[in-house]
Parts: C-alpha cells; structure tokens; sequence
C-alpha cells in the first residue's frame, strides 16, 4: 500500500513544476522557468498561456432571485391567472405560491389566504426536511461551492474546466459566469454567454460530437452549439437552448454518457437525478430518496451510472433497465472520481473525474460520513474512491455478471472496498520552512490511460493545501498506486482543480487551475506499457483498404 | 284413465310454445338468476355503471352476445358469397395468424393465473379498506344501511362467492386484453423489435455479437431450431419477411406512406453469413431513405416532408447498430467479416448525412419562419426524429472514424464523401 511517506520531497516554495520527464517530476524557481528547456517546441507543445490578466473578470453579482423569463422583448400584460399558469409550467408550485404572494392586490382574497397557509405548512415541512438533510438549508452559492469540484468555488476565478474528449480544446467557465472555448491550434476564442447562465458549476463536452457543450448553473442547464469551423467570436442566442427541470437548480453536476446519446444531470436540492436526451430536449427524473445528488459519472463502458448523494450513501444505476444498487453505511462523505482509461484502440476517451467536498457538510453533520470521490477503469470495472472523513483511497472492483437465461451481462460491484493507499499527512523539513502533505481528499483526477493519478488535498482553512500530489498507477496484473512526486505552482496559489488532457499523445498532460486564475499545463513524458504494445501491433499490421476487401 | 298431477302436455302449437316459455319463465324464477327478471330502477349513475358486472348479468349479456354472434354468422353464411367466407391474409401475414390463434390460449391461462395470484393483495385491501367507499356512499346518499348483508370486514363477508367471482372474471379480463395485447405487438412489429433488438445487442451484449461475427452459416431448411433461438431473432424476423415476400416484391423495409418505394434487387442472403445479411438489411434501409430524401422535389409541401421523417426511428436504430457493430468489431471481428463491408457502411452512412444536409437545407429555405424567436424552438413530436437522426447519424459517424481513423482514407470515394471524412477526421462537425 502507497503512503506519502515514501514520496520524494516536495519542490521548495518559490519553484514551479514544469513536467515530468525521464520519470522525474522537473521544478525551476519560477523566475527562470521556460518549458521549452525540456521538451523542444517541435513537440507540438505549444500552450496558450491563460491568466486573470488576459481576461479582466470582474466579480460576478449574487444569486438573486429575477424575475425575467427568457424573454428578449416588451413583456406584455397578461392576466393574472395566465401569469400564474405560466409560472406554475415554468418554475414548479413553490414558486407559484411566492407569486401569489407577491400579487396580494390582484389576486382574490381567499387564494391568497390559501397559498399563505399552504406556504407555511409548507416551509415547517421543509424545516423537518432539512432537519434530516442539513445541506438544505445552506443559500444557493453555499450549496454550489460545498457541492462543486472547484476547491473553493465562491472566490476561485475559475469556476469549471473542462477538455474536450477527442480534440486538443477546452472551455474555461470565469467568475463572471462567461465560459471561453480555447482551441490549440486556433486563435478564435469564442465567449459564450448568457443573461440566465449564472453561477456556472460544472462544464462538459458531449462525445461523439465535435461542437455540443453543455453548461451547467444555478438555472438549469444551457447546451450550447460551438461550430468549431465558424469565426464568430462571441455566440448569439441561436446556438443555445436553455434546458430546466422544476425545481431541479442549482446543477453542480453533469454526465455524459460515453457514446454522447444521454446526459445525467444532478442537483443537490433535488432528489431527482435527472436524464436528459438533448436532441428530444426531455427528461426522465430518477427519484430516489437522499435528499439530493452531488456526483455523477458514467463509468466507460455505459452500463453504469454512479450518484452520490450528499448523505452517506451511493448509488450505482445499471443503465439497460435502469435500476439501482445502493451502497450505504460508507465511513466518510463521498468524494468519487471516475476514472476513464483511453485504450488506444477506443474513442472512450474521457477521464471522467468529479469530487464532493464534504469540509462544510461534515460541520453541519459530525455522525455523517459521506462518500467523497470515486474513478472508473477504461473497462468499467474498477471504481476507486475516496471517503470524507478518512485519509485513504479505497477501490472497488466489478465483475461482468452473464445471465444465461436473459442473454444479458450485467455488471455488478464485489461487496467489499479494498484501501489502495494511506494518505496519512507527512511532514518534510526543509532548508527554510517545513511543508506538510496529506489527509483528507479534497478533490482528484486520473489521466485517461490511467497512469496518472493527481490528488489535491484539504487544507486546514477553506483553502486546499498548495501542492498537487501526483501517484503512478497501474491496473495489470493487479491494481497499483505507486508514489510519485508533487506539483508546485506559481507563488502565493493553491490549485482549485485538476483535469487531464483527453487525448494527448506523448504521455498525460495534467492542467492544473490555480486560485489566481491562471492555468498550468504540466506535461508528464511517458510512454505507457499499454501504449506501446498497441502501438507495435498497429505499426506491424498496417492496415489497407484496396476495392473494399481489407489486406493486412 | 290414470289420475296425473302433472298437466298434459297440450297439443296445439301456440299452447307448447306458452307451456315452454312459461316453463323456463319458473326454471329461471326458481334459480339464483331471479334479479334478470325483475324491474330495476338505478338510484345513482354510479349503480348504473356497476350494474352490469354482476355476475350473474355477465352471465346474462355474454348468452345475448353470443346468441346474436350465432345468429350473425348464420345469416353471415346463408347470404354471403365465398369471398366473405374466408378473410384473406397477405401471405406475408399468414404465418402471424397462426402464432396469434397459437398464443390465445396461453394467454388465457397466463392471465387467469396471474389474476388468481392477485387477488390475495385484493382481499387484503378489501379487508383493509372495504368498508370506507361504502361508508362514504352511505353518509353521502343518506341511505341506510342492508342489514342482511355481511360487512366487508369480517371474515364472512370474505367468503362471499359472488365477490370472488366478479374479482376473477373482471381481473382476468383486463389482464387478458392486456397481455393478448401485448402478444400482437409483438407478433406484428417484428420488423421494429428486432431492430431495436439489434440495436441492443449491438451495444450491450457481447456474446450475442460473437455470433453475429461468427462464420457460421445458418441455412433454414435444416436447422429451423436456430430460428427459434433468442440469439439471432433480429435475423430471424429480417430473413422470415424475405423468405416469405414473394420474389420480385420485397417489401422488407418498404414505408408505407404512399411514396414510391424503391425495390432492392433481392440479394443472395442464404449463401452469406449472419453478419452480411444484417448489414445488407441495415444497409438497404440507410440506402432506400437515401434515395427517398432525394427523390423529394424541392418544392414538397412541409406536410411530406414531416410523412417522410415520421417513421425514422428504425433508420435511426439501423445507423446506429451499424456504427456500433463496426466499433465492436475491431476487437471482436476475428475472420475479418466486418471489415470488408466497412467500405459500404461507411459510404452509406456518410451519403445518408450529405443528403439529410442537402434537404434540411431546401426545406429551411422553403419554410418561412417567425421573424423574432423568443427562444429558440424546440423539436417536438415527431419532427423531432429529424433532430435525432442527425445527431445519431453524426455520432455514428465520429464512432467510425475515432477506431479506424486515417486507415478510412484508402476507401475509395466520391470527392465530396472525401472531404466530409476529412472534416470528420479533424472533429469539424
């Protein structure tokens, strides 16, 4: 079992990691720091340099509540009957009952008493309610900052980050609620933004596809259509659809399912965990009780589908019936990062990471433990997670279940979750200051060809500590977590999130944002075992199209 | 003469025919069957719809219905002429009517058993909650309550026979409707069940994939168990409307909107392996759409057009079982038998998009729209299929090029697929 012990000493504050190469992870003082003393610009490394400066964000208003609709134009009169009827359509019977509320003159006086009763029986309802589930009581941004992967949301310029599955581009959500699509070998940088796309939480790009991006924030979700062969910079209203569900807000988390046909969407105030097809814009709610979902990932062969819940229980949807196994009694809040390993051969490609905090809910909620973060295996088959409340990872390992009678294979979880690696913080003395590392899990992510896994941890205050700590992996013959180093970055800034690159050829790229808003782009030179056998087969067998007949 | 208590039988005609009504008249006086005779005023519309589902008035309708159903087919059969004797089935659907007289029967037991085992939760509930629609009835009508009948909540009231009886007949009626229903569905969609069937497999079920790949060649004279088997239903339903299709008539995948269909030379399937024959089927569909999206004229009315989406959601699953399997079969396909179809697949996929692309734009550009849009629209019933085959036809696509990337080039193809495969490659769509 891996311990942080064993790790190599961390850089010295004042260095900046620059990438992995032959096996060691290389840091300079960040004065003199140049990638390119490493890895020549023939690599086709070149990465544009993202930082605060370059985008000028200003702060981002709070989440008030509006009241316009989508509507561009003049609202006209309506009734108020029709009024109600709409509002009671578009935003569900709660917020019907606050516009009765709001128009004690119009409406008559015994339905305004009525709604003022039901209004409050209501409310000690939802008191009891969130008496049970203490998160319910926490206000919107509260609820998105506990929830989302960003280590501390509320002031991370950065709010979501997201690399597209197949192609060399990424879209970065800013604090001012614009999300900008960054493509490596082009300049056009296209903004994206909406007057109702507020409090951007989570982004993700559908696969299969080379331009549907999907946003989700406090208001639902908004799919946006970003033709990559266009040069217009910024999108106007007819590349984007505005999807909601009542009383399913905020999103602080989204899935797609790996062959880009449905999409999971989850909230933490509601407990339905919704599936959305896009191109028929509907959704079927999944209820199930748990007071709400905080995590969804679609494991890479999509048979399963895994939600956390912000109370001590996971479950894992089967995605042919659609039904659920449910994991209870976990010894910490769950923090999952679904791992997805690229085989070569596949398009899988998709490193399907996300992370619940639990810092806060585990203030409000000291018996709780609850699942904190959880990766899938480029099969499906294994799971590897991290619980609240424990410095340790776990996995878990799933089996492909054939029924003969049905024909079917199912696959279903082992019933016990193994501890790959003790956490356990770990002091280094170094020349000027000692630094510690280690405890719990904040948030993590694994490359897709699952060599690579990076860790951020909590801090003591909001904040997450300052390094990254980066584990080798391997899956063959049995499931390995193998020490590696730790990442430095720029001075006085602690990572708010990590990601890899989807589809980066030479190794794993790790992308890295940090609190001052600028992102880093860490190279890891490797060439993976997996890699390089599938390599040699594809090279000594080239394939050949002649008169439709295929000769090797 | 011999003293007799029971009257002579009377001679003249009119006197039997009283003396045999008025004997019935006290056979039916003297049964249970005695509230058929009497007046019946309904109190409230809710008796009223009740009424007939007692049983022994379900009794009583079912002997009217099936003396008129005699009657009928007499008459029927005296006036009619030969034609009407038979109803004439389309050969294709001569083998469905047999499995649908073949099916009633289990269906019947199914549903009665099935019945049976829930009326136990009935009985339950009843006990439960019997009383409080009776009472409700009670306090609202005013009416007092039948002493002589037993409440609902004691064990006599249980053993009731007319109540089981009416339980069971009603139960297994709807249930019967039900899963008969069920089996003619079944029965007659085969075409779409086994695309969507195929369409599963094609994503879940690698077994079942293995034989597709497989070199096997079933040939349906000798082996009609493998017809039988689960494991090649898609080719069974395709083949079965092939073989049974008279030649030169090939209505496998025709659409039935009154277009002009196009006819497929019917192809040499039987000499071919499983896989050959799904693909030409899949591939039949793709091409046949193709060319009835070119066909249209470009002045069609949005109405034809909407006819012609309306029923593409096999197309869809066809396109997608088809990326699927050719995915599947990069690790799968051992001998080879997908690769050398891929050429067609991918033409056939890819001239299917360029010509939804080329008529989505003529009928954009014939359709006048709104001149402000407060939101965009939403795709809504069954134009929204338009929407979907797009985006699974593009998926499809991108599944194709991501596995076999640059090795695509080598198919030869039209200039235009050319650059189409091009812009795909470089995820441009």
């Amino acid at each position: 079992m891996s311990s942080l012990s064993v790790f190599p000493p961390p850089p010295a504050e004042g260095e900046i990691t620059l990438c992995e190469f032959n096996a060691k992870l290389i840091a300079e003082s960040s004065k003199t720091a140049k990638l390119s003393k490493y890895i020549p610009a023939t690599q086709g490394l070149n990465y544009s340099s993202i930082s605060l400066n370059n985008e000028g964000t200003r702060t981002s208003k709070s989440l008030s509540k509006s009241d316009s609709e989508w509507c561009l134009f003049v609202q006209t009169e309506e009734s108020i009957y029709k009024k109600l009827l709409n509002v009671w359509q578009s935003k569900g019977f709660v917020e019907l009952l606050s516009e009765i509320k709001k128009n004690k003159d119009e409406v008559p006086s015994w339905l305004w008493n009525l709604s003022g009763g039901t209004d409050a029986v209501l409310r000690w309802f939802s008191s009891l309610y969130g008496r049970i589930f203490p998160h319910l009581n926490l206000s919107r941004e509260e609820m998105i900052s506990v929830f989302s992967v960003v280590s501390s949301w509320e002031t991370s310029p950065i709010r979501a980050f997201a690399w597209h599955p197949h192609v060399a581009k990424f879209a970065i959500a800013w604090q001012d609620d614009s999300v900008k699509v960054h493509t490596l070998s082009s300049d056009v940088v296209p903004l994206l933004k909406h007057k109702l796309q507020k409090a951007v939480s989570c982004i993700s790009w559908r696969p299969l596809s080379g331009s549907v991006l999907v946003v989700g924030c406090d208001n639902g979700l908004f799919v946006w259509t970003v033709d990559p062969s266009s040069p217009a910079v910024r999108l106007g209203s007819s590349s984007v659809r505005h999807l909601s569900y009542p009383g399913h807000s905020p999103v602080v988390t989204l899935s797609w399912s790996p062959s880009g046909q449905l999409l999971v969407s989850g909230s933490p105030a509601d407990s339905n965990l919704l599936v959305w097809d896009i191109s028929l814009e509907s959704a079927t709610p999944l209820y199930r009780a748990g007071g709400g979902v905080t995590l969804t990932t679609w494991s890479p062969d999509e048979r399963n589908v895994f939600a956390a819940t912000p109370s001590s229980l996971f479950r894992v949807w089967e995605t042919q019936s659609w039904t659920c196994d449910k994991w209870s009694n976990l010894a910490g809040a769950c923090q999952v990062s679904f791992k997805c390993q690229r085989p070569l051969t596949n398009y899988t490609g998709g490193l399907y990471f996300l992370v619940l905090t639990t810092k806060k809910f585990l203030c409000y909620n000291n018996s709780h433990c609850v699942l904190q973060a959880a990766c899938w295996s480029r099969d499906g088959k294994i799971l590897v997670f991290s619980v609240a409340n424990e410095s340790a990872l776990y996995s878990l390992q799933f089996q492909d279940i054939s029924d003969k009678q049905n024909n079917t294979s199912t696959s279903k979880g082992a019933r016990l979750a193994v501890k790959c690696a003790d956490l356990a913080p770990h002091t280094w003395e170094m020349e000027q200051e000692s630094v510690t590392v280690g405890g719990f899990v904040r948030s993590m992510a694994w490359d897709p060809l699952g060599e690579r896994l990076a860790v951020i941890f909590k801090g003591e205050t909001e904040e997450a500590q300052e390094l990254v700590t980066v584990f080798k992996t391997r899956l063959t013959p049995t499931f390995e977590i193998i020490p590696s180093g730790f990442v430095r970055g720029p001075p006085n800034t602690v990572p708010e999130l990590v990601t890899f690159q989807q589809n980066f050829k030479k190794g794993a790229l790790l992308t890295v944002c940090w609190s001052d808003g600028s992102v880093s782009f860490i190279p890891f030179l490797f060439l993976p075992p997996s890699l390089a056998q599938s390599t040699s087969e594809l090279e000594s067998g080239a394939l050949n199209f002649t008169d439709g007949m295929l000769s090797q | 003469m011999m003293p007799s208590d029971s009257p002579r039988p009377p001679r003249s005609e009119v006197a039997k025919l009283k003396w045999f009504t008025e004997g019935v008249n006290i056979f039916i006086s003297k049964d249970r069957f005695v509230s058929l005779v009497k007046d019946v005023v309904h109190r409230s519309r809710i008796s009223a719809i009740l009424f007939p589902l007692h049983p022994a008035r379900m009794c009583h309708i079912l002997l009217f219905v099936s003396s008129g159903a005699v009657a009928a087919y007499n008459v029927f059969g005296i006036w009619s002429d030969e034609i009407f004797y038979f109803t004439r089935f389309s050969e294709e659907y001569q083998p469905k009517f047999f499995l649908v007289k073949m099916s009633i029967g289990p269906c019947f037991k199914q549903s009665i058993l099935t019945c049976l085992k829930a009326t136990r939760w009935f009985y339950v509930l009843y006990y439960l909650f019997g009383n409080v629609p009776r009472d409700a009835f009670l306090s609202i009508a005013e009416v007092p309550l039948d002493s002589g009948v037993p409440a609902r909540n004691t064990i006599l009231g249980l053993l009731d026979l007319s109540l089981f009886w009416s339980v069971v007949t009603t139960g297994s009626l709807i249930l019967f409707l039900w899963t008969f229903g069920c089996k003619l569905l079944v029965i007659f969609y085969t075409q779409f069940l086994a695309m969507f069937d195929l369409c599963h497999l094609s994503q879940f079920n690698s077994s079942r994939r293995k034989q597709i790949f497989s070199l096997r060649q079933p040939i349906q004279a000798q082996s009609p168990s493998l017809y039988s088997s689960p494991l090649l239903s898609p080719v069974n339903a395709t083949d079965r409307q092939t073989i049974l299709s008279p030649p030169g008539k090939v209505q496998l995948w025709s659409e039935s909107n009154g277009n002009a269909v196009k006819i497929p030379a019917p192809a040499p399937a039987q000499q071919t392996n499983i896989f050959i024959r799904l693909r030409t089927k899949a591939n039949e569909k793709v091409d046949n759409f193709v060319w009835r999206l070119n066909q249209v004229p470009h002045n069609t009315p949005e109405a034809r057009t909407k006819a012609i989406f309306a029923d593409c959601q096999l197309h869809i699953w066809a396109v997608e079982a088809l990326s699927r399997l050719v995915a599947a079969s990069y690790n799968e396909d051992t001998y080879g038998v997908v690769q050398k179809s891929l050429p067609d697949i991918f033409i056939s996929l890819v001239s299917l998009l360029q010509a939804l692309d080329k008529h989505s734009k003529l009928s954009l550009a014939l359709t006048s729209k709104p001149a402000i849009q407060a939101r965009p629209p939403r795709p809504q019933g069954k134009d929204s299929l338009r929407y979907q085959l797009r985006t699974t036809l593009v998926s499809s696509i991108y599944r194709i090029t991501n596995i076999f990337h640059e090795h695509l080039r080598n198919i030869p193809m039209a200039v235009e697929h050319q650059k189409k495969l091009q812009s795909f490659l470089e995820f441009k769509e």
